[in-house]
């Protein structure tokens, strides 16, 4: 019986099975990363035209991108619209977190599902809606229409992200703040939040990226602004040059740095060791 | 014991700032597309009220419709792809050890670090007809003329295969790292093989996951309009793309109305097959 | 004079009384024990005098003032909780630091006051530890220091020991109790461990259903239990039905289970109906062979369970019920052992027959 129940294990746990897994998986994986790998690979041809491998190196489409008066516009509008929504989603996204968490438990369900339904709403109809909005209040192609807009789309993952960190979070280390002489703000901020920062971490990160590379709704809403995202789609539509690779690996730097930096910051605020 | 406590009402306090600008930036524009959809559009004028001529254009023109199927056929076959591409991966994410697990997850989680555009143009300089693919063919004289990767349905799907597999491995992994091991070790100890072990253990106990991850990339892949506009050319057609010109190009607001709640109604459906599927299961 | 009162202290969720009117009042220094199963309502109470619940109706006093709507920081109570809610993402200064931070103290006053208390708990060399780099012990300590630093009127502690293993427990016990007379501090302590209760308390409140059943020394809750409830939560014990059928001045003749027994009352009238209690330890059992006593009642060993110090006897009385024997297993004392299905004889001594009437 020993025997046999060890033999059969050993068949559950053989080799094949799991190789077989292993080399799908790579395949996947590779599948995933291999076309940001390429582009980035291309994007430093030196020639005026795109090709793998590229048969000469250089940097030359980076300085024409980084020296060019529409990718500077574009890459500051985006960033302008990201730096404001990121903040603001988290706060926002943050407090329905908190009011969710710690409201009655009863509606609650049917409230946080109200509350995240922007996100499985298709941008394309979400675009239509806010475009015939901003139209009749005249805002369309301005940051009072892109903000608002884009953080209809940012603040549920804020809510998600956050509220998963809050759901884990043990109400007595706040509690104990309390007895201990802290008021209910003042708990909140000294325990509460470094301790969910990973939640809010993420939900900073998902703010800024979806912002930033936000397309559809952008494009309803914009009719001269471009951007980042506008400004690649129409070069893109009339020719597919080397330096569409170019700011296309750029725009990965930047979305890749911030995402590093915030964690890292996080770690800082964190205090370093959580545990669980 | 239920315990209602009115202190814990005060905290609703903090939804409405947001609920204050969903209601601007989210039900105001959806009630107003719902309205919109029972509009007149006559010679370039809208006339509000209750009509179902853009319903009944939208059902009858016979492209309306065809393209809507269209895009059905398509989410679905992406959402059957992510499916087969991200389950082993989720099983291999659970199986290996944690440090092993963090590095897939970040593999599987990166292109959500870059936007859609760039990994669509990712695939244009891949697949193009000057692209890196037919370039290497050409030059190692396998073929000699470009083939046909994108401008078709299949550099469609495998571009927007690649955008949403994260969003379809991340719900099974969930699901099958809450599947307490012990069960296949016990179903392996009472002399079950591996693959039966998986039909019968793994996967119906995945199914959650399954359901969540296909409802998920299906409702993201109905709505998509920058992938089949740029890898698709104007060969693949779907319903987004048809709204867009809709309003941008014909002005035509009640009639690309319609069109946006035909999506929703196909979306609302696909939520509502899950969750019985989801209940049918549990019960 | 900081005493701690209960006056007709209720919650209420609904129709549902999780606390109801409750009176209880804590001497300074006092060491009370909020004991019950759960549900009682003895968190539901521990937690009003914290703050965290809002009392339906009744008042609480600390130090001479009504707390009620003072809200959890303005008390001056110490909060130990079961986890011990250490703050993980700082150290054992900080967080013992946390609640003189908060009271805004000068910088040099705070660390005075920490180090000395981190002394009285002896964790001074750990102090730049973070909280999960310490066993479970030192993390109780340092929950214990936290609350003790800002000098509480009244120390409430939620199930501490709950996440210890026996050995800490029994240690980690003495030394809080310790603590707490050196301290002289007024403390509130919630359990449903009886053995805690038992060795720790000054008093015991034994809670059921949101009321108190008994309030009274561990002594007094074990040997005189008020009703069958706290005779049947502390302790093993042997509860049966009986009546009295035969009273001759203080000598009550009673009846229970086919069994007829003389005891002493002051209080049994003839046909009350009542219970009573016999504690394990007091019923002794004789080998068959020995010379019997005419009260003494003959039975057999039904089962047997060794448990070291004692062995636990389960014993079918002839013509009367199984009744449930702790005998000690001391070498030097009287040692007798007994085999399963022995045949022994019972001596069920007056003293050891408690009515609860």
């Amino acid at each position: 019986m020993g025997k046999k129940l060890m033999s059969n294990l050993e068949g559950y746990r053989s080799l094949w099975p799991r190789r077989i897994l292993v080399i799908f998986s790579s395949l996947v994986l590779f599948f995933l990363t291999a076309p940001l790998v390429i582009l980035i690979i291309q994007s430093f041809t030196n020639e005026s035209y795109l090709s793998f491998p590229p048969p000469t190196y250089g940097t030359r489409w980076y300085t024409e991108v980084i020296y060019s008066e529409d990718w500077q516009n574009a890459t500051f509008l985006s960033l302008t619209i990201a730096i404001i929504v990121t903040p603001l989603s988290l706060v926002l996204g943050t407090l329905v977190a908190f009011g969710l968490e710690r409201g009655p438990k009863k509606g609650k369900q049917t409230i946080q599902a109200i509350m995240i339904s922007p996100m499985v709403l298709p941008h394309i109809v979400l675009g239509l809606g806010l475009f015939k909005i901003a139209l009749q209040f005249n805002i369309s192609d301005s940051l009072w229409a892109f903000v608002p807009a884009h953080l209809t789309i940012t603040i549920p993952f804020v809510i998600v992200t956050v509220g998963a960190s809050l759901q884990t979070f043990n109400i007595s280390l706040e509690e104990a703040a309390r007895s201990l002489g802290a008021s209910k703000f003042w708990a909140v901020w000294y325990i509460t939040l470094p301790i969910i920062s990973p939640g809010l971490i993420a939900g900073a990160i998902f703010s800024f990226i979806i912002s930033f590379d936000e397309f559809i709704i952008t494009f309803f809403l914009a009719t001269f602004q471009r951007t980042l995202p506008l400004e690649m789609f129409s070069t893109l539509m009339y020719q597919v040059k080397p330096s569409i690779a170019a700011v296309s690996a750029l725009t990965l730097a930047i979305t890749a740095i911030l995402t590093v930096v915030l964690m890292f910051r996080g770690q800082v605020v964190g205090g370093g060791k959580i545990i669980k | 014991m239920e315990k209602i406590d009115n202190n814990k009402i005060s905290s609703w306090w903090l939804l409405v700032p947001t609920s204050f600008l969903y209601i601007i930036t989210f039900f105001i524009p959806l009630i107003t597309l719902l309205v919109m959809s029972f509009s007149r559009f006559e010679s370039s004028v809208t006339t509000v009220g209750f009509y179902l001529d853009n319903y009944e254009k939208i059902l009858t023109d016979g492209i309306t419709l065809k393209i809507f199927f269209q895009t059905v056929e398509l989410s679905l076959m992406i959402t059957l792809f992510c499916l087969l591409l991200g389950y082993p991966v989720a099983m291999l994410m659970r199986r290996v050890g944690p440090k092993a697990r963090l590095w897939i997850l970040l593999l599987v989680v990166s292109p959500l670090l870059t936007s859609i555009i760039v990994r669509n143009v990712a695939w244009v300089l891949i697949l193009g007809r000057s692209g890196m693919i037919n370039d290497l063919l050409i030059s190692w004289g396998l073929i000699s003329k470009p083939l046909p990767l994108m401008y078709n349905a299949f550099g469609v799907v495998l571009a927007v295969v690649h955008v949403y597999l994260s969003f379809m491995v991340l719900p099974l992994f969930a699901a099958l790292s809450s599947i307490n091991n012990s069960l296949e070790e016990a179903a392996a100890s009472l002399g079950a093989k591996p693959l039966s072990i998986f039909f019968n253990v793994t996967l119906p106990l995945s199914l959650p996951g399954i359901m969540a991850g296909c409802t998920l990339v299906f409702i993201l892949s109905m709505g998509v309009y920058l992938t089949p506009v740029i890898m698709g050319g104007n060969f693949v057609v779907t319903l987004p793309m048809l709204i867009e010109d809709a309003v941008r190009n014909r002005y035509n607001w009640p009639e690309a109305s319609a069109m946006a709640l035909l999506l929703l109604v196909a979306i609302g459906i696909m939520i509502v097959i899950s969750s019985s599927i989801q209940k049918w299961v549990k019960s | 004079m900081s005493n701690i009162q209960l006056k007709n202290l209720t919650k209420k969720y609904g129709s549902f009384n999780a606390v109801d009117s409750i009176n209880l009042s804590i001497k300074n220094g006092e060491f009370v024990t909020l004991l019950g199963p759960s549900g009682c309502g003895k968190t539901t109470t521990l937690r009003m005098v914290a703050g965290f619940i809002k009392p339906t109706s009744g008042d609480l006093i600390i130090g001479g003032s009504n707390m009620v709507g003072v809200p959890p920081q303005n008390r001056k109570v110490g909060l130990v909780f079961q986890n011990y809610a250490l703050f993980p993402h700082m150290s054992v200064r900080k967080n013992v630091a946390f609640g003189l931070k908060m009271k805004k103290m000068q910088q040099s006053l705070i660390a005075e006051k920490v180090n000395k208390i981190l002394e009285t708990v002896q964790l001074q060399e750990l102090s730049e530890r973070m909280p999960s780099e310490l066993s479970g012990g030192q993390q109780q300590r340092v929950a214990l220091a936290r609350a003790l630093v800002i000098e509480p009127e009244v120390l409430l502690l939620d199930e501490p020991f709950g996440a210890l293993d026996k050995n800490l427990r029994d240690h980690m016990r003495i030394e809080l109790r310790d603590l707490q007379r050196k301290l002289n501090i007024s403390t509130i302590f919630v359990t449903h461990d009886q053995d805690e209760a038992l060795s720790m308390s000054d008093r015991i409140v034994v809670m059921e259903n949101g009321k108190i059943c008994q309030i009274g020394s561990p002594s007094e809750i074990y040997e005189n239990p008020a009703s069958v409830f706290v005779a049947g939560f502390l302790g093993l014990s042997n509860i049966f039905s009986a009546v009295c059928t035969k009273i001759i001045r203080a000598k009550k003749t009673i009846e229970f289970e086919g069994l007829t027994i003389e005891i002493e009352s002051e209080k049994l009238n003839k046909s009350d109906k009542i219970s009573i209690m016999i504690r394990p330890e007091n019923i002794q059992i004789y080998k068959k062979k020995n010379d019997s006593k005419k009260e003494d009642f003959l039975g057999f060993i039904k089962s047997k369970i060794y448990l070291g110090s004692t062995i636990q006897y389960q014993v079918k009385i002839k013509d009367g019920p199984v009744i449930l024997i702790n005998a000690n297993n001391s070498k030097i004392l009287n040692y007798q052992d007994f085999d399963t299905n022995e045949e022994v004889r019972v001596h069920l001594s007056k003293n050891a027959i408690y009515p609860i009437i």
